[in-house]
């Protein structure tokens, strides 16, 4: 330290740091030139503002992920996800079971690339009025699905009795079977394999079926394979 | 760490897993009967649903008629012995089942929708209604 001290320690601090104005560090300036004991004491109040600054450096930033994280943090983020992707499930499960549809065109656009409702139905009485009846449904069925602007994709399989429905020069309604093919794309009309089979052993008849009617091995087979498939079953 | 984080989220998973099933299992089985025939389908449907709930009185079912099936819902309506449905049909009303009935048919057969009992609840159509039931879980039954 230097006997006569011309400058406080606050203001050699002041201007160590910077904080000085332009006539004071002059007068510093113009002090260090001639005086050694005051360069030895800059000197040393430097050396020590570097070493402060040093110790007070930003900490380096911690790594991200789960492994800096604590037990109980774990958990509580592992249970929090957990319950997000329940009431996700959950919501979603309710909000599947959705009410009908509103009849915008949105609505409609939306309708059509959704995949078509299924739906089986299944012909075994020969009867006229009963074959009558179930065009009927069926018929109605269609028209409701294109009303609401809903696929549907329809299957009438006739199997025993039923298949009369489906038989050249044997059906009372071979015509309106012939109109509905042709107005509904998504209908077809299944004839079962067994039966013709069956009829050709005990009544030694080959049939012949309407055309445009698909031939399946086993109507009952045909069933039950559908609604393995998730289709709806009707007997009508 | 990892793993604990695995198990927390297993954890609540399955939790919600057994409430759902849970829920499910407490509800029943869910059926059709699907009447469409006439008087005597209906005569063994309602005997087919008493014996039914006698084994399962949980069971959710639902009856849908259409086309002749809607006859034994009628006001009046008896059957080939001369005792009246409704009693039958109120009795089993009372215990959840439900009664469902074609608006098509009604319309169809020319038959005034207020000659329908109470008991029975109009639908509009049948068989779509079968189709939608099934699409919500339901199996089917045929008397």
């Amino acid at each position: 330290m230097n006997t006569e001290q011309k400058f406080s320690d606050e203001f050699l601090n002041a201007f160590v740091d910077d904080q000085l104005s332009l006539e004071e560090r002059q007068q510093v300036y113009a002090c260090l030139a001639t005086d050694d004991a005051l360069n030895r004491q800059v000197c040393e109040l430097r050396k020590m503002h570097s070493l402060v600054k040093l110790a007070y450096e930003q900490p380096p930033v911690p790594p991200h992920g789960l492994k800096s994280l604590s037990t109980g943090r774990k958990l509580g983020l592992g249970l929090a996800a957990g319950l997000a992707l329940m009431i996700g499930g959950v919501a979603g499960w309710f909000l599947h079971q959705s009410p009908a549809p509103v009849p915008t065109t949105v609505a409609q656009a939306i309708a059509e690339t959704r995949d078509p409702t299924k739906v089986l139905f299944h012909v075994s009485d020969g009867r006229p009025e009963h074959l009558r009846n179930a065009l009927d449904e069926v018929e109605g069925l269609m028209q409701h699905y294109r009303k609401s602007h809903e696929k549907a994709r329809v299957e009438v399989v006739a199997n025993g009795d039923g298949l009369s429905l489906l038989l050249a020069g044997i059906s009372p309604y071979a015509e309106r079977v012939r109109r509905m093919q042709q107005e509904y794309p998504g209908l077809t009309f299944v004839a079962c394999q067994n039966t013709i089979d069956r009829i050709r052993q005990e009544v030694g008849l080959d049939v012949k079926l309407l055309p445009g009617v698909e031939v399946i091995d086993s109507g009952v087979a045909q069933i039950m394979r559908r609604q393995q498939e998730g289709w709806a079953y009707i007997q009508v | 760490m990892r793993k604990l984080f695995l198990l927390g989220f297993m954890a609540v998973l399955s939790f919600g897993m057994i409430q759902i099933n849970a829920s499910y299992a407490a509800d029943g089985d869910k059926v059709i009967y699907h009447v469409n025939l006439g008087n005597e389908q209906a005569t063994d449907a309602l005997r087919n649903i008493q014996n039914h709930l006698a084994v399962d009185p949980q069971a959710k079912i639902v009856v849908v008629t259409h086309s002749a099936g809607v006859d034994f819902l009628l006001q009046g309506a008896e059957d080939k012995n001369g005792n009246p449905y409704e009693g039958t049909v109120e009795k089993l009303a009372a215990k959840g089942v439900e009664f469902r009935v074609c608006k098509i048919t009604l319309e169809r057969r020319h038959i005034d929708p207020k000659k329908v009992i109470p008991e029975a609840k109009l639908v509009p159509s049948g068989v779509v209604e079968v189709t939608k039931l099934q699409q919500q879980g339901y199996a089917y039954l045929k008397p």
